[in-house]
């Protein structure tokens, strides 16, 4: 219960009033939850009144009680768990105004509420539920209905659920109005009809019951936001229920409010990169795994992904905030108000854009702290038609005006030297894998595990199966010449129409759960990719994961590989097809296996992040 | 607020049209303005601070039912149109509706080609933020519609833009030039028009103390930003530049202040002007300005510190710079004068 204190109320606490003048019904949606689970635990006490201020009876409402009146039980799940209590109320003609009263019915319960309760004005006769509190079905023309917002709304999530007749498309029009209640200058983000203007449609066709979701940004003058069904004739659907109108708070007051919380003696990493958003099953890079130690380093962190959040939670945890590349001016206009420079730092994560190298200047300039993180080669990344954005003239910049340049292997940092002859402040800190890796895979490096193997004639590959880098060829040819040989292939990216012999099984992604069922029966880890200067400058995560798992690596020449245990580089299709042999019948000794552990315990990503800090000058509190 | 107006333009960035919208809004407090935009270039923010704005941008395929639904829902008292003809030409057709065209490029083979697209007739008034625009205009204009082209002036922004402020954008900087250099600041495109090579020569032949701060806008072109780098390091100058992106008007302010007070100078390379936004907001805020001259500058004559050199004179320029410079020593001041 304590950490919904902050943003809720006690039961006993909550009052309510709005005026419900022209409505024929209103809804009415409260979020509670209850430390006990009880039946009957809270409840509302409904009175209603006239334009005079006298209470008046509604001859629709069942629920009526000697002591409160008329009433209504909120829902409880079970103890700590937020429940969801919705209900209409159909309003006799002279209802003016409304009060809701929260009543804590069983005192051994303690109940607390949401204050921002959602209330829907039904301003047409149908009825989004029965006296049962069933859901209705009624047509959509029949539609009229208006929610007040919070002055702080910026984005609306609709959802109608609907049923059609037969083939249908009929309009929704969205309005919002100011607190003047004038109608506010349209929004933008729908489609538009020069009669009814802003609107969606509901689209469906004959059978079950759909659900039409709809997202709109809401003007900043906008108290509340009507929507209006249209008779479209036989093709109007019927609606079920209550439609749902869910707010959020806008990104601006996020990313300020997140910036505001930070003390200021605490760290802020601000990481700019080309890396999905944290909180993928499946895709996490560097930037990713970094960002989750920093937090644990007591660091904060707002991360700002490629493209946008896509469907991952923006406050990602306590400590770490991702935003949308959109919001990249509001965050860095905020970040210089609010931060103190000195604890302050931009890092640009294999993303040497223009954006990128502006903001450098402009940080700097303000005293913050730079870096630039080189995990790719993005020249050549640029060369197989990805990262558009990239010029080496602007990556020279980058490397020139950060305060330090971090690549993740010799190969890049010498290809940064080509760029920058004079480059002083220049490390090399590899990639890793994460410590749940480690530490979950820990019984793939066991003693049994490593027996189990000992006669294993599969070699698998984990990642990305493009074939601007993936070798299928020289992997196709391979398993061709070596028929008692299984290729187990687990990734997304495969080319079409691609004809493998038999022993090359493409088994799709996995997650690490599925991922340990599998490798537990491969003795060797294999990268097959092509021998061209974008893999050849690269540390591969995946090598890490293999040694985690326990495994042999047959690699491409990358990065550092060479300089890894159990670990072979092949040159061309016979040198591949000989590592791999070698690996599969060469028996494991004592010291290659206390090798391997030994190495694999050194690979953290938290023991990179800690080097990160070091090079940064970032002091890690005792204790954190 | 019973009053409305409403204004369009393609590109909604922290430019030059950014500067005229706000300082309208904030000189109409009574009225509601209505922006309109077709692109999101950085600039949806940029009104947050002004109440009688709604910033509005609505894909360019959907713009045409979007503003006939409102312009036939509200009472605009005006409509501008900026540098979207085919849309004045639409909503010109109300007639209930009127519709100014308002130029605010200097590039005069752009007007004409609005200018040819246009519904000539059903446009209510042409406008040009300078009488040197307006006249230019005017020639390429039959006789019958040049009675329409009229002088709207841009107004600027005092309240940010002054002398008063006693911010210091440089106390933390890391760039040590900015503790004992001479600062050029330069705002614009790096396009042709805005002539940014002269400056990169300029600052080549100018002493190592002088160094250039770059504000843009709407920049993402990889090729021009590429050009820009090679003019840079072909003239040896890659150490005395730093590029801005994307700075809001408050922090334009406190950027020109310092740099006034740096004994720095906004330096305009400009080869066309329709107004010059920068060097007006420079001015105001105590700048010493040094520009290639255009005719639009004899807008500005009442201002002591605006140093006028003809169009592509590099040397009349850097001449300028060092002379009018407090820090320049005699040796350098006679250096650049031979």
């Amino acid at each position: 219960m304590e950490e919904y204190a902050e943003n809720f109320e006690k039961i006993e606490n909550y009052k309510f009033n709005t005026e419900v003048k022209d409505c024929k019904s209103i809804v009415i949606k409260a979020k509670t939850l209850s430390d006990k689970k009880s039946k009957n635990a809270a409840l509302f006490k409904i009175d209603l009144f006239n334009s005079e201020g006298v209470k008046i009876h509604n001859e629709n409402w069942i629920p009526i009680s000697k002591s409160v009146g008329e009433y209504k039980y909120l829902k409880s799940n079970e103890p700590h768990e937020i429940s969801t209590t919705e209900f209409t109320i159909n309003l006799p003609e002279n209802s003016f105004s409304i009060n809701l009263s929260g009543v804590q019915w069983n005192p051994e319960v303690e109940t607390l509420i949401s204050p921002s309760i959602c209330i829907q004005k039904i301003l047409s006769s149908s009825s989004p539920h029965d006296s049962k509190g069933s859901e209705n079905k009624y047509s959509a023309s029949e539609v009229f209905l208006e929610q007040p917002l919070h002055p702080r709304t910026e984005k609306v999530d609709i959802t109608v659920k609907h049923l059609s007749k037969n083939d249908s498309k009929s309009p929704i029009t969205v309005t919002f109005i100011d607190s003047f209640e004038k109608i506010c200058t349209p929004p933008s983000d729908l489609p538009q009809s020069p009669k009814l203007g802003p609107y969606f449609y509901l689209e469906g066709s004959k059978g079950n019951p759909i659900d039409t979701k709809v997202s709109l940004s809401v003007p900043k003058e906008a108290r509340s936001i009507q929507l209006r069904g249209a008779d479209w004739g036989e093709k109007t659907p019927l609606i079920i229920g209550a439609i749902g109108i869910e707010e959020s708070l806008g990104h601006d007051e996020s990313v300020q409010s997140f910036i505001e919380e930070i003390p200021e003696d605490d760290h802020l990493f601000i990481i700019n990169t080309t890396a999905p958003p944290l909180g993928h099953k499946t895709l996490a890079l560097r930037p990713n795994n970094l960002s989750l130690e920093y937090e644990k380093m007591g660091i904060w962190v707002i991360f700002i992904p490629f493209s946008s959040t896509q469907d991952q939670p923006k406050r990602f945890s306590r400590k770490t905030l991702q935003i949308d590349r959109e919001e990249f001016d509001t965050l860095i206009d905020h970040a210089l108000k609010q931060r103190p420079p000195q604890k302050s730092y931009f890092i640009c994560s294999s993303f040497p854009s223009f954006q990128s190298l502006t903001t450098i200047y402009r940080l700097k300039t303000a005293g913050w702290n730079t870096v630039y993180e080189c995990r790719d080669d993005m020249e050549e990344f640029n060369r197989v038609g990805y990262s558009k954005w990239y010029s080496p003239a602007l990556e020279r910049e980058v490397v020139r005006q950060a305060d330090c340049v971090v690549s993740v292997s010799l190969a890049l940092d010498k290809k940064l030297r080509t760029l920058v002859h004079d480059t002083k402040n220049n490390h090399v800190i590899p990639n890793a894998v994460n410590s749940s890796v480690i530490e979950s895979s820990s019984f793939l490096r066991s003693k049994e595990a490593f027996l189990h193997r000992e006669k294993s004639d599969i070699v698998g590959y984990v990642g990305h199966l493009t074939k601007s880098w993936f070798d299928w060829s020289l992997l196709i040819k391979a398993a061709q010449s070596l028929p008692e040989v299984t290729f187990q292939i687990v990734g997304h990216g495969a080319p079409d129409n691609l004809k493998t012999p038999i022993n090359i099984q493409l088994l799709g992604p996995k997650t690490h759960e599925e991922l340990q069922k599998i490798v537990c029966n491969w003795k060797t880890g294999i990268i097959p990719f092509l021998d061209i200067p974008l893999t050849r400058s690269v540390d591969p995560n995946k090598i890490y994961e293999y040694l985690a798992w326990g495994l042999r690596c047959v690699s491409a020449p990358m990065g550092m590989v060479e300089r890894y245990p159990s670990t072979q580089v092949y040159y061309g299709l016979e040198d591949f097809k000989s590592s791999i042999k070698k690996s599969l019948e060469t028996p494991y000794t004592e010291h290659e296996i206390t090798t391997i552990i030994d190495f694999v315990s050194t690979c953290s990503w938290e023991d990179r992040a800690k080097k990160m800090c070091k090079i940064m000058g970032v002091e890690i509190k005792e204790g954190v | 607020m019973s009053s409305r107006k409403l204004i369009v333009y393609p590109n909604c960035s922290k430019g030059g049209v950014c500067s005229v919208m706000r300082a309208r809004a904030k000189h109409e407090p009574g009225v509601h303005f209505d922006l309109v935009f077709f692109n999101d270039r950085g600039g949806a923010h940029a009104y947050d601070d002004i109440d009688n704005v709604s910033v509005r941008i609505v894909s360019k395929n959907r713009s045409e039912a979007y503003l006939v639904f409102i312009t036939t829902h509200f009472n605009y008292e005006e409509v501008s149109i900026l540098s979207a003809p085919e849309t004045a030409n639409t909503l010109a057709k109300n007639p209930n509706l009127v519709v100014t065209y308002e130029f605010h490029s200097s590039n005069m083979d752009i007007v004409e080609k609005e200018l040819n697209s246009l519904d000539l007739d059903k446009v209510a008034m042409f406008t040009a933020p300078t009488i040197q625009m307006v006249e230019s205009i005017k020639s390429i204009m039959s006789p019958k519609i040049r009675l329409r082209a009229k002088v709207r002036e841009n107004l600027v922004d005092t309240q940010i833009f002054n002398s008063k402020k006693k911010f210091n954008y440089f106390s933390r900087s890391k760039f040590d030039c900015d503790y004992e250099g001479t600062p050029l600041l330069w705002v614009g495109r790096l396009d042709s028009g805005k002539g940014y090579s002269y400056l990169i020569r300029v600052l080549a032949m100018l002493p190592e103390h002088y160094h250039a701060i770059i504000i843009v806008s709407l920049e993402d072109d990889v090729s021009r930003i590429n050009n820009f780098y090679s003019e840079c390091y072909a003239m040896g100058v890659q150490n005395r530049i730093r590029v801005l992106k994307d700075l809001s008007q408050m922090e334009m302010a406190n950027l020109y202040t310092s740099v006034g007070k740096s004994g720095g100078f906004l330096v305009s390379t400009s080869l066309m002007e329709s107004f010059g936004y920068s060097v007006i907001e420079a001015l105001e805020s105590n700048v010493k300005v040094v520009a290639f001259d255009l005719p639009v500058w004899e807008n500005f004559n009442s201002y002591k510190e605006f140093y006028r050199v003809p169009s592509g004179d590099v040397h009349g320029m850097s001449k300028v710079l060092t002379e009018m410079s407090c820090y320049a020593t005699k040796n350098e001041k006679n250096l650049i004068a031979q």
